[in-house]
């Protein structure tokens, strides 16, 4: 196992500039930047929120129409339907922007959510599994996530919208280093 | 013992021929639990000869049916346990031929349950870490703490002999302790009284019993009362019973081959404790518990439900000392992690501005991280103690939610395998918190290290390894300026 010429790593982060949302120091990258996910995630899941909340607007509208009659009360669900659609739009960026991943020598990391954010540090010496998951959408989007499983539930490090074939050499990355890193449960 | 024809090959035995009498009397139980209550009022209402007989019948039949079950299941199973291998068949309906090699071992318990200790009887349950555990039942008493300590010194990697290991010194019914045994930790029933009683749900039950019974005498219905408390009454015995019964006569003791836990007066349950895999302990105490310094310390093991079928408050965690005082604690502490101590942690308080998140019992949130343990403590109703040694932390997380953001503090948590250990410290300072997450991760991989030569060293003596030549974690005493 290499060893660790400069102490347990930037404990007070320096913001970084190529950080496109730098958050808090709390949050900031332990190398020089986090790995952001395909952009292609972000297009899936702004296709995903049209998709979903406009297929609820036509049928919320729909009922307005037919329950009440009246155009205005259409119109008013359709207006705050759209209102609701554009902030869910404009929160997948963000939400976006969270999501990142980074490597060291000998731990993975990984930070996400927007309002609640978490930021997990996995020892690659702690990886039972290392899962590469595709689902059909996914799958339709050339992505993949990656998930880490050790022996904590809790651990949940999840990294979802990889390129699917980066999400192949990330695993293989992982699970080399896992085994040369493995340490006894 | 009973004398299978021999393969030409194995020597493959049957379990013990009362096997189907304790299964059947055990189903037995189990009918009259389940069915009972019901069938007892309804022969109260009709109380007639007709009923009866149905009632008696049905259960006949069941008990027909399951004795005829358990006895082909007996025929059916044979186990081998020699110097070779560990293989358990069942040729029933489902054919099954487990092989458990020797260093897969997790555990072996002897469990006893009511009808096979009165015939003498006893189970193994052999746990390999995962999934059920393998059972073998029902073995004499006698042979089955023989073959338990066979395998589990195969486990240990001794290489004896079955023959060898018959000779060692047994146990009788009511306790599994060798005279050379060490008793670490052994609950009083007064202390097992009294935590039941002096527990919420117990309390709880009694004020709902005496309320239905002063309201019944006031209102001039005493018997309408009676039958409002009976069923709370019913409740404050089965929650004493539950506890009383199932931890009585519990011992911690340490053996030649690690700690050994048994308790139990209906059934006796004698589980070894398997050290290396204890991932964390809490030491936790009931409101009422504190006029009488009573603790409780429970521990989660890897891949393992301890006793988990009498035992689901706490799936996955096994009970370290019951109902004990605080010497007790710290005598279970010392015995699992040599060096541990709870009265010799250095405790840091956490940000003052979090108290407004938590009012009450602030000051009591409190954390230790050293180079061997991280501890986390909290609470003023119910104080609870968590200690994780740094070897078993899985993984580190930081978390904020948004009202901590607007008051600049962060969560810490450390990781560890499923149950009833969970290390979270709340209230930190971001770079407090930002700086024990990350150096976590060192004093993890340093005390793995360490454990890790420590074990090599021990199984070739010769030579001794350097000490670790620079400490790259932050003293601990960092940690805590703000």
């Amino acid at each position: 196992m290499s060893e660790f010429p400069g102490g347990p790593g930037p404990a007070t982060a320096v913001p970084d500039a190529a950080d496109p949302d730098p958050l808090t120091p709390l949050f900031a990258p332990p190398t020089a930047s986090w790995i952001p996910l395909s952009p292609r995630y972000r297009e899936l899941k702004h296709r995903l929120v049209l998709l979903a909340w406009g297929l609820w607007m036509v049928l919320a509208a729909a009922a307005a129409q037919f329950l009440t009659g009246r155009w205005w009360a259409t119109a008013l669900v359709v207006v705050v339907f759209a209102a609701w659609i554009g902030y869910r739009y404009q929160r997948v960026d963000r939400v976006y922007r969270v999501w990142g991943y980074a490597e060291r020598d000998t731990d993975l990391y990984v930070r996400s959510g927007l309002l609640f954010r978490r930021l997990v540090a996995v020892p690659y010496g702690r990886m039972q599994v290392v899962e590469v998951e595709s689902g059909p959408i996914e799958r339709h989007f050339g992505l993949a996530s990656v998930k880490l499983v050790t022996a904590s539930a809790s651990t949940d490090a999840r990294i979802p919208g990889l390129d699917a074939a980066a999400a192949a050499t990330l695993r293989d990355r992982l699970t080399d280093k896992g085994e040369t890193q493995v340490a006894g449960l | 013992m009973s004398e299978s024809p021999a393969p030409p090959v194995k020597q493959a035995q049957r379990p013990h021929p009362l096997t189907p009498l304790a299964k059947g009397w055990i189903s037995l139980v189990a009918i009259v639990v389940v069915f009972g209550q019901d069938g007892v009022r309804q022969l109260s209402r009709h109380p007639d000869l007709r009923s009866v007989g149905i009632v008696a019948g049905l259960i006949g039949i069941l008990l027909v049916l399951s004795l005829g079950r358990g006895f082909f299941t007996w025929r059916t199973t044979r186990f081998v346990i020699d110097d070779d291998e560990l293989r358990i068949e069942h040729r029933f309906i489902h054919h099954t031929s487990d092989r458990i090699q020797f260093s897969k071992i997790q555990g072996v318990d002897v469990v006893q349950p009511f009808a096979a200790r009165l015939m003498g009887l006893a189970a193994l349950h052999v746990d390999v870490g995962a999934g059920a555990a393998k059972r073998i039942e029902f073995l004499s008493r006698s042979q089955s703490y023989a073959l338990r300590d066979y395998l589990i010194a195969r486990a240990h990697g001794d290489r004896i002999s079955v023959d060898a290991s018959a000779s060692l010194p047994q146990a009788d019914a009511w306790h599994d302790r060798a005279a050379t045994d060490e008793v670490i930790v052994a609950a009083r029933p007064g202390n097992l009284v009294l935590s039941s009683i002096a527990s919420t749900g117990f309390l709880v039950a009694t004020a709902w019993a005496l309320t239905a019974l002063v309201i019944g005498a006031w209102r001039g219905s005493p018997v309408a009362g009676l039958g409002a408390a009976f069923p709370a009454g019913a409740t404050m015995v089965s929650i004493v019973s539950h506890q009383t019964i199932r931890h009585w006569h519990f011992t911690l003791t340490r053996t030649r081959k690690g700690l050994r836990v048994a308790h139990g007066v209906t059934t006796l349950t004698s589980a070894s404790v398997p050290i290396d895999r204890i991932q964390g302990v809490i030491i936790t105490q009931s409101p009422l518990w504190r006029p009488f310094g009573i603790y409780k310390v429970a521990m989660d093991v890897l891949g393992r439900s301890f006793a988990s079928e009498h035992d689901e408050e706490s799936a996955g965690g096994g009970v370290l000392v019951p109902a004990g005082s605080w010497d007790d604690v710290r005598a279970a502490l010392a015995a699992i992690w040599p060096g541990a101590d709870p009265d010799r942690l250095s405790w840091t308080p956490v940000d003052r501005r979090g108290r407004w998140l938590h009012p009450l019992g602030f000051g009591l949130q409190r954390w230790h991280v050293d180079a061997t343990f991280a501890a986390t403590r909290r609470g003023v109703f119910a104080p609870s103690i968590t200690v994780i040694p740094h070897a078993r932390v899985q993984s580190v997380a930081i978390r904020q939610g948004p009202l901590r953001r607007r008051l600049g503090l962060a969560t810490v948590e450390l990781h560890s395998s499923p149950g009833v250990v969970a290390w979270r410290r709340h209230y930190l300072t971001e770079p407090v918190a930002r700086r024990l997450a990350l150096s976590e991760l060192d004093r993890g991989r340093l005390a793995r290290r360490q454990e890790g030569e420590l074990a090599r060293v021990r199984s070739m003596p010769p030579p001794p390894l350097p000490a670790p030549a620079e400490r790259w974690w932050p003293a601990p005493a960092s940690l805590t300026d703000q």
